[in-house]
């Protein structure tokens, strides 16, 4: 009964999700209301069915949620899917970066309740944290340049 | 049943009020480049909401109050699963390529460890002690910030560093990694695909963010910087933990131990370390 409510909260927040990522899909990108409707509501029936696999094998394993939702997106969009084809086509209708606003927008809320907790952090740790930063993203483009280079793919 | 959602709703109205807003005005706004001096800067949606909505918290605005920035928090998780599905997607629709690429994926997560080198030494320079250890091992999201209190203990000097660099990261960090990688791509180094896939750090509103950005560089790329970038964010999802058990923490200390003495003498400070070694306190507890 429990999980029933649960999975049901997920899908009724993941149509809010859909509704909201409907104005930056439209209205940013200008692409149509229904194409934008099937896309989204695509990924999100798709998404919908990951976290509630990936909740109810919680029980037995605990993996990362996420892992199940793109596994099984990945599936079927992959050559062995006989949908694939269907599946990509009506997922391009979502623009890459569309949900990356509402994204924005909800992270943006949240971390109103940690201005106070930052502004005490003291400048030196500031600077530490932004170079962690750099740190790990330099070293991991440097490793795939190098890497890509010498296996001939760029 | 529906009560229960009745009640979430009163509680939560007003964060998904704002949320509407906050897109109405950033998807206004649109992405926008400028060029400075040193590099091209590129800013899209994203990032004008986040500076943005950081407004409406207890601590500025005091619109919503702790609990809703809470819930808000737990809906970019919800707005992530149907991301991660577009990016699973496109992944298996280019899963050929992505094979190809493996090895590049697979060995460019160790260079996430690259933080280490770079900002040890800074903050021991900067006079940072046993906090160092903690701020520098990784980039400190949560999966790390677990870490870091179940290795040292909630109280420790090690846990304080991680603490902080999460909230810089927290509060900072995605605006900070959109406007790094502008400069990074400026500077014509780096293929695209490299700079895709190097986004998948670990956070995923840092890996959008710099996706985004990305991507107004090389629009082209678009889809394949987005497919590598979520791949290599999954594989450190997966990863991160034993990266920093195994690799990151052990190596930080090590680093520390033979670092901090050299470097508390250029500080003409006395060092942490020799001091510990000659009292024989033992430093591993629990």
């Amino acid at each position: 009964m429990k999980s029933r409510v649960n999975f049901l909260r997920e899908a009724v927040l993941l149509v809010i999700a859909l509704l909201l990522m409907l104005i930056t899909n439209s209205y940013g990108y200008g692409i149509g209301l229904l194409d934008s409707v099937k896309g989204i509501g695509l990924l999100c029936a798709i998404a919908w069915v990951g976290v509630c696999l990936g909740k109810f094998m919680n029980r037995y394993i605990k993996l990362p949620v996420f892992l199940y939702l793109s596994v099984i997106a990945m599936l079927l969009a992959s050559p062995i899917s006989p949908v694939s084809e269907q599946v990509y086509g009506l997922a391009s209708k979502m623009e890459f970066l569309t949900p990356t606003t509402a994204l924005g927008a909800f992270a943006g809320i949240s971390l109103g309740k940690d201005i106070k907790e930052f502004s005490k952090t003291g400048w030196k740790l500031i600077i530490v944290g932004l170079l962690v930063i750099i740190g790990t993203y330099l070293g991991s483009v440097i490793i795939a340049q190098l890497v890509m280079q010498a296996t001939g793919n760029i | 049943m529906v009560r229960v959602f009745l009640q979430e709703a009163k509680k939560y109205w007003k964060v998904f009020l704002i949320a509407v807003i906050l897109m109405l005005i950033a998807d206004s706004i649109g992405p926008i480049s400028v060029t400075l001096p040193f590099g091209k800067v590129s800013m899209f949606p994203l990032i004008f909401a986040i500076i943005l909505g950081c407004l409406f918290g207890p601590d500025i605005l005091r619109i919503v109050d702790e609990e809703q920035c809470k819930f808000a928090g737990s809906m970019v998780m919800v707005v992530m699963a149907p991301y991660m599905v577009k990016m699973g997607i496109g992944a298996g629709h280019n899963l050929g390529q992505l094979i190809e690429l493996g090895p590049a994926l697979i060995l460019q997560e160790f260079g996430n460890l690259g933080t280490i080198f770079l900002t040890l030494p800074i903050a021991l320079l900067l006079g940072m002690k046993k906090e160092a250890i903690g701020a520098c091992y990784s980039i400190n999201r949560d999966v790390n910030l677990g870490l870091t209190t179940d290795v040292f203990g909630a109280e420790a000097a090690e846990t304080k560093g991680t603490f902080a660099v999460y909230i810089t990261g927290a509060v900072v960090g995605t605006v900070f990694a959109s406007f790094m990688v502008s400069i990074i791509a400026s500077l014509n180094v780096f293929h695209p695909l490299a700079l895709g896939m190097a986004a998948g750090v670990g956070s995923s509103s840092m890996m959008a963010a710099m996706t985004g950005t990305l991507s107004q560089f090389y629009p082209e790329y678009a889809e394949q910087m987005a497919v590598l970038a979520g791949a290599s964010d999954m594989l450190t999802g997966a990863d991160g933990l034993f990266m920093g058990v195994f690799i990151g923490i052990p190596l930080t200390k090590y680093l520390y131990r033979k670092l901090e003495p050299v470097i508390s003498k250029l500080r003409h400070e006395k060092s942490e370390v020799l001091q510990e070694m000659g009292g024989e306190k033992d430093e591993k507890q629990g």
